[in-house]
């Protein structure tokens, strides 16, 4: 999926060229551990989804936190909204001091669901299991786990779910020096797992 | 023999007057207005105030990738005033219903095909009550393709105006078989 290049080498925050670099990258990088699993007929009974915040662990770095959130909000209702699914925002509904990676990853989705807004029929819930890179002069490179999933509300079922492993690269010789230093390697591994993460999810029918 | 058609000076002013186009390419909130048929008598015996909506973005100088709240707003009051269905829509004063709307999401993907998917939510209130009486979100995306505009962005452009106007022609759509 092509996402118009020439709208995000028009910004300058690094973390907006993550999603031109991850259409390229994504013809490279090899297959990622995906496991898709949905319920066709009860995703096509989806209507309205609401967004809830993505969680990521504690160890994940203040600074990394923010652009990870930022970028995977977006990309998180940028996917849903291509793929045809109506959605909304949290409303009346303040996020608990319980939402957090560490409380909900243990969770059954029923129980998560307890705790979603109670006007929303069903909602995303995505994690960032992990984020980590390592660099050297010439070489660096990123690892990221992530899932997201789509739950329904009144009885816990997920009717969507996906997880991917992906890893980013970059070296000398495949980049400039100058695009080197202006990535951010742990979000490029994020955003282009999430890229992928949706890629075979349904289409919503009218 | 050369036979070409153009010569090398033609094809830097055509090259040139593309960047043009593309530089000048805005979007047109007439064009994201829905093409509707004869205004019909009013399906509701109530006045409609379009408040401004909420959720929109300036897009980047010389791209087009969002929607700003003013031109939604623009948009809605052409569609209301032309679906006919409230006996007056205004954007000043009181009426007997207020439409609230947000955008929630813009998205573009495409690179020779543009597609753009424009997600929102819509809710009437009664002033009188605070309560809300109906609620609609709707998606729609639209398509543009190589062939039909040969500019990158004026395709971008034509892509998202077409799926505002998809996403208006549903709130009609709702509208039309909604109690409020």
């Amino acid at each position: 999926m092509i996402v118009l290049p020439h709208v995000y080498l028009m910004r300058i925050q690094p973390q907006s060229l993550f999603p031109v670099l991850a259409f390229y990258l994504g013809c490279l990088l090899p297959p990622a551990m995906a496991e898709q699993q949905y319920d066709a007929e009860a995703l096509q009974r989806v209507d309205t989804i609401t967004l809830l915040p993505v969680l990521l662990p504690a160890e994940i770095e203040v600074e990394d936190r923010k652009q990870f959130e930022s970028v995977i909000f977006k990309e998180l209702s940028r996917n849903l909204a291509l793929k045809g699914y109506v959605l909304d925002k949290p409303r009346n509904w303040t996020q608990a001091d319980e939402w957090t990676y560490e409380n909900l990853a243990p969770m059954t989705p029923q129980q998560i669901a307890a705790l979603a807004p109670g006007n929303s029929d069903y909602f995303t819930l995505g994690f960032i299991h992990s984020a980590n890179s390592s660099s050297f002069v010439l070489w660096s490179s990123a690892e990221a786990s992530i899932a997201a999933f789509v739950v329904e509300r009144d009885s816990g079922n997920i009717v969507w779910q996906n997880e991917e492993s992906s890893k980013y690269t970059e070296s000398w010789w495949s980049s400039p020096l100058w695009l080197m230093a202006m990535t951010d390697d742990k979000l490029f591994a994020v955003g282009t797992g999430f890229i992928k993460l949706f890629e075979d999810m349904p289409e919503k029918e009218y | 023999m050369n036979h070409s058609v153009f010569s090398g000076q033609a094809w830097l002013v055509i090259v040139m007057l593309a960047f043009a186009q593309a530089g000048c390419s805005g979007i047109n909130t007439k064009r994201m207005v829905p093409e509707q048929g004869e205004r019909p008598t009013p399906r509701f015996d109530y006045s409609l105030k379009i408040v401004q909506p909420v959720g929109g973005q300036k897009s980047v100088f010389g791209v087009q990738d969002y929607v700003e709240n003013g031109e939604l707003h623009d948009a809605l009051m052409n569609t209301m005033t032309g679906s006919g269905l409230f006996t007056r829509v205004t954007d000043k004063g009181n009426a007997d219903r207020e439409l609230h709307s947000e955008i929630i999401a813009v998205a573009p993907s495409g690179g020779y095909n543009m597609t753009f998917a424009f997600v929102t939510q819509y809710w009437i209130i009664d002033p009188a009550t605070g309560d809300e009486v109906w609620r609609k979100g709707v998606n729609a995306r639209h398509e543009v393709k190589v062939t039909e505009t040969w500019s990158g962005s004026a395709r971008a452009v034509q892509a998202l105006e077409g799926a505002v106007r998809k996403n208006l022609q549903r709130l009609v759509e709702a509208l039309s078989t909604a109690e409020l």
